[in-house]
């Protein structure tokens, strides 16, 4: 798998778009850092919204018409903050490819963001259709699961640098 | 006087640990950006409803049931962050964005101090409604100081 993953980092590094990527990187100095403070930004609001979200379920004390009502209020921030990751991890995948292919955090990072957007999404639609005696034991597990994931999901961003594949 | 206890902290043992052994500094970076994240993210919304502009009809006070997690998440972060500063001390000192950080850290700390000392005080008279002006203020310096902070952080290694 890293080896596939290893090649489909050269391949992009080797294309059109990664060399406009790193050409505009060297005209405008400030792109770096700009795009990745707002990948932290982005990160603190999905961690704000998401992550604490996944803690509140945990407490399991709320009655469920009270959680929906809080987690449909973050619904905007959810996707909001995911628009903002979205565009910005793309840029600097695209600008150093092979930094993100060759890591050995980078592809369960995005297995997690996965895991993540679904149970979101999965507790708001198991909050619209059970009762309340059926949910406290499923959001709690859905929950911790929800923090459990945003959590991992900032550590491998941070350690993509630094644990490589090969 | 300051370099004296800038170098004496590059000199602990700890210090020269964490220069010595590549382990460390990624695995305290990494806690560093999660307990920040968790920090601003939870502040954001803390902030947003100070301010009037999210989740009106829920209590301040159910709002605010978040605050002992921002407390243990800035614990992790001033740890993490002091024990990345130790081993260079000195070029993070002499660092503009860091020192600007660091003061707006404080700001944020005194931002909260008088939150604390003034409107938080009556918060029985406006914990389900509308919150008072001045808490408001202090919301929205708050939220405009923990984004700053986040932004200075990582403007650090690209400035001088």
């Amino acid at each position: 798998m890293w080896a596939l993953a290893h090649q489909i980092g050269l391949w992009i590094n080797q294309s059109s778009l990664a060399a406009s990527a790193r050409s505009l990187a060297n005209i405008y100095f400030w792109l770096i850092p700009f795009v990745q403070i707002t990948h932290l930004l982005g990160m603190s609001v999905l961690m704000g919204s998401a992550g604490l979200y996944g803690l509140r379920l945990m407490r399991a004390g709320d009655d469920p018409e009270r959680l929906r009502q809080a987690g449909t209020r973050l619904v905007p921030f959810v996707i909001g903050g995911l628009s903002v990751q979205s565009a910005t991890g793309l840029f600097m995948v695209v600008h150093r490819p092979t930094r993100a292919f060759d890591s050995l955090m980078f592809l369960p990072k995005m297995a997690l963001i996965v895991v993540a957007i679904g149970l979101f999404f999965g507790v708001l639609h198991v909050l619209k259709r059970l009762s309340a005696p059926d949910l406290s034991l499923r959001l709690r597990i859905m929950g911790a699961g929800l923090l459990s994931c945003m959590m991992a999901i900032t550590l491998a961003g941070r350690l993509i640098s630094f644990l490589r594949a090969s | 006087m300051l370099q004296d206890l800038l170098t004496s902290l590059e000199d602990l043992p700890i210090s020269q640990e964490i220069t010595d052994n590549p382990i460390w500094f990624p695995l305290l970076e990494a806690a560093h950006v999660l307990s920040l994240g968790l920090v601003v993210g939870a502040v954001l919304f803390l902030d947003l409803r100070l301010m009037g502009l999210f989740a009106r009809s829920e209590s301040m006070t159910r709002a605010a049931r978040v605050i002992p997690l921002i407390w243990a998440a800035f614990a992790l972060a001033l740890i993490s962050g002091a024990l990345m500063f130790a081993p260079a001390a000195t070029r993070y000192m002499a660092n503009t964005a860091f020192q600007v950080k660091l003061g707006l850290i404080l700001l944020a700390g005194l931002n909260m101090l008088l939150l604390h000392q003034g409107a938080w005080r009556r918060l029985a008279d406006w914990d389900e409604g509308a919150p008072p002006i001045l808490a408001r203020i202090s919301g929205a310096i708050s939220l405009l100081a923990w984004i700053a902070v986040v932004i200075l952080g990582r403007l650090a290694p690209f400035t001088q």
